[in-house]
């Protein structure tokens, strides 16, 4: 089987099919469990299992002894704390379901692959979160996991998450939120990873290897040319380029936006609450669902200084800001028909009030 | 796969549209996307308690045109005519997407009716309608200026239309996207059928200006009106169109930005609008801008 229908697979994937997967081998997966058939089978099997099966202990099969996890609020880089974490986050949302949407991945060097998944989280507060107090509300929430594999494991990781929705559901503001989040400790790793990311992506150095396939290549371009010229050039006259008429795009803490004009004023009024900023591209992944129509994960980041759009946050103004984000695109006839983008708003805000990222240390 | 919603709704079977649904499938009531099965048991179950406070249920037009099932019902009780459109993308027996939209204003009243004989006089909520999902909206520029892109109905068509009815269906998203109203006469005749919600615009018993009448009202009332093209999907019968509106809208508290998302459902004979029913969610709209529809 093509990788093409890999993807269509995963789009129309009953519960069943997906634990018991009838499609045949065809990736090597080097180093893997016999039994996945490709790294979408793997990725969307080990997930069920940790989370929905409440396996957690399976994260000691699937994740390496050392794997570094980033997220905007925080960084772990040991098993035993990827474990803590999954425990604290069930036992606050006991019924969360993780549902993939989309697993868009790619092979690269020494046996290494990479899978941007997007998971669909339906969850019912009933303990103590992050966010504060037990509110007793269900919420839906996007995430956005990006994580490199080898040997069967999970070694790094990058998670995106679009709590400022989740929290609206659960009733719980934006500001609560963040001065709750705020008061956590933070390691020195982080804030030092913060700070080195920020400066990285202020000078607009991306990570982004050359190493897409020749077929992929125009699509990484696309990506790039995406966030030089909209982002970084402000051209909005060019939203035609990368986008349909009818482009629907979701955005954090939701914000949907349909069609170029709406589009338009949805990053016109994000960028204006860090108008220096500059987005870099770190990663891209591509798969192909038919002739017409190619999936693409971006893993980016922003960096700028932050101009408060609502009063009460101009307390924060001109401090260095950073968004750790990514989006996924459906592109049908060579321009966005679908997109989501996920980053964390309350870890953003918590930053802010944190003085973090702090410039003289980056 | 419209079949499987008809098996709910009729013969209030659930096991059919259960087994069609897969693990990712999503299902929009009340502008909430809904997943997994407990929030799909708990919608069904809803559909099963309107259904027992219903006389009858119509299907009114319905359309099929790739892997998209569309179509128009309608809940008739003594008192009140409730529409909705149920949309449905499917393949090989399972449904991927379960979208819905309804007149929750009429089915607010037709519940109320029925509770009203245990005593219950609310006619303008549904206890167990969704909250609809958070919304941000941004301002943007509503103008049409003749450089920036602005969708049309070719852009978005999923499905075959004649030239005709392509031609027919542009003049008549000109008449609502660019307040054409002179456009009118040449898209409808006096024996089109045009009703939003439960109120019927032109047809029997209204005047020729009522078209006329409608769309200057929703453009004085929603003001810097822009109007978005969604999806349209059609076969040479029928065409169903997903549009939204944003605008600003005057409340006591002000300028409030809101959207409001149409669903239009038309059929066509000899190459003209037969007939046209917009559906609208009163209730979510109101839930989520805390101020009533304006008209």
């Amino acid at each position: 089987m093509s990788e093409t229908s890999i993807a269509k697979t995963v789009y129309w994937q009953p519960l069943h099919d997906m634990l018991d997967p009838a499609r045949s081998k065809t990736q090597t997966l080097a180093g893997f469990d016999d039994e996945f058939v490709d790294l979408a089978d793997y990725i969307l099997r080990i997930t069920h299992r940790i989370w929905e099966q409440k396996n957690i202990g399976a994260c000691y099969d699937y994740y390496a002894d050392f794997c570094p996890v980033h997220t905007l609020g925080g960084y772990a880089d040991s098993v035993d704390v990827v474990i803590q974490n999954t425990l604290k986050t069930i036992a606050a949302f006991p019924d969360r379901s993780l549902i993939g949407e989309d697993v868009i991945f790619r092979e690269e060097a020494n046996e290494v692959y990479y899978s941007s998944h997007r998971i669909t989280s339906i969850m019912t507060n009933k303990g103590p979160s992050e966010f504060g107090a037990p509110t007793g509300k269900t919420g839906r929430v996007t995430t956005i996991a990006d994580c490199m594999c080898k040997d069967n494991k999970i070694f790094y990781e990058w998670l995106m998450r679009d709590n400022s929705f989740l929290i609206a559901q659960l009733g719980i503001s934006l500001d609560d939120a963040a001065a709750f989040q705020a008061n956590f400790s933070l390691s020195n790793t982080f804030t030092q990873w913060i700070n080195e990311e920020y400066s990285r992506t202020a000078a607009n150095e991306a990570s982004l290897g050359d190493d897409l396939s020749e077929q992929d290549k125009p699509w990484g371009d696309f990506a790039k040319a995406w966030a030089e010229n909209l982002f970084n050039k402000r051209m909005f006259n060019q939203l035609s380029h990368f986008y349909k008429p009818n482009a629907a795009v979701q955005w954090p803490g939701g914000r949907q936006a349909t069609g170029n004009a709406a589009i338009s004023g949805m990053l016109i009024k994000w960028l204006a609450s860090c108008p220096d900023a500059n987005m870099v591209v770190d990663h891209v992944c591509v798969t192909h669902y038919d002739q017409n129509r190619v999936h693409l994960a971006l893993r980016w980041g922003v960096a700028g200084h932050y101009n408060a759009t609502d009063a009460k946050y101009a307390q924060f103004n001109q401090q260095p800001h950073y968004i750790l984000g990514a989006s996924h695109f459906e592109i049908e006839g060579g321009r966005i028909a679908r997109e989501w983008t996920v980053f964390d708003e309350v870890a953003a805000l918590a930053n802010l009030m944190r003085k973090l990222p702090n410039e003289a240390e980056a | 796969m419209l079949s499987t919603i008809q098996q709910l709704l009729e013969k209030r079977d659930t096991k059919t549209l259960t087994h069609a649904l897969i693990h990712s499938s999503r299902w929009l009531l009340g502008e909430r996307l809904h997943y997994g099965p407990v929030q799909q048991r708990g919608l069904m179950a809803n559909w099963l308690d309107i259904m027992s406070r219903s006389g009858s249920i119509e299907q009114v037009a319905t359309l099929q045109s790739g892997d998209i099932d569309a179509g128009l019902f309608c809940l008739t009780s003594s008192s009140s005519k409730t529409y909705f459109v149920t949309m449905c993308e499917h393949s090989d027996g399972a449904i991927k997407q379960l979208l819905q939209w309804v007149d929750s204003a009429s089915l607010a009243k037709h519940c109320a009716d029925d509770e009203n004989v245990a005593g219950s006089t609310n006619a303008t909520s549904v206890d167990f309608w969704p909250e609809p999902d958070p919304l941000q909206l941004s301002e943007f520029d509503p103008q049409l200026h003749r450089y920036t892109t602005h969708a049309g109905i070719s852009d978005v068509l999923n499905g075959s239309l004649s030239d005709a009815l392509n031609t027919k269906l542009t003049a008549w998203w000109q008449i609502w996207q660019g307040f054409d109203s002179a456009g009118i006469e040449s898209v409808y005749t006096g024996e089109s059928h045009l009703s939003v919600n439960s109120t019927v615009v032109n047809g029997e018993g209204t005047t020729s200006s009522s078209i006329t009448s409608w769309l200057t009202q929703l453009e004085g009332k929603l003001h810097r009106r822009y109007s978005q093209l969604e999806q349209v999907v059609a076969d040479n019968n029928s065409a169903l169109v997903r549009w939204r509106i944003d605008a600003d809208i005057k409340t006591d508290n002000g300028l409030v930005r809101v959207r409001l998302p149409i669903v239009t459902m038309l059929t066509f004979k000899q190459n003209k609008i037969e007939s046209e029913y917009w559906v609208i969610d009163a209730l979510a709209f109101e839930k989520r801008f805390s101020t009533p529809l304006p008209f």
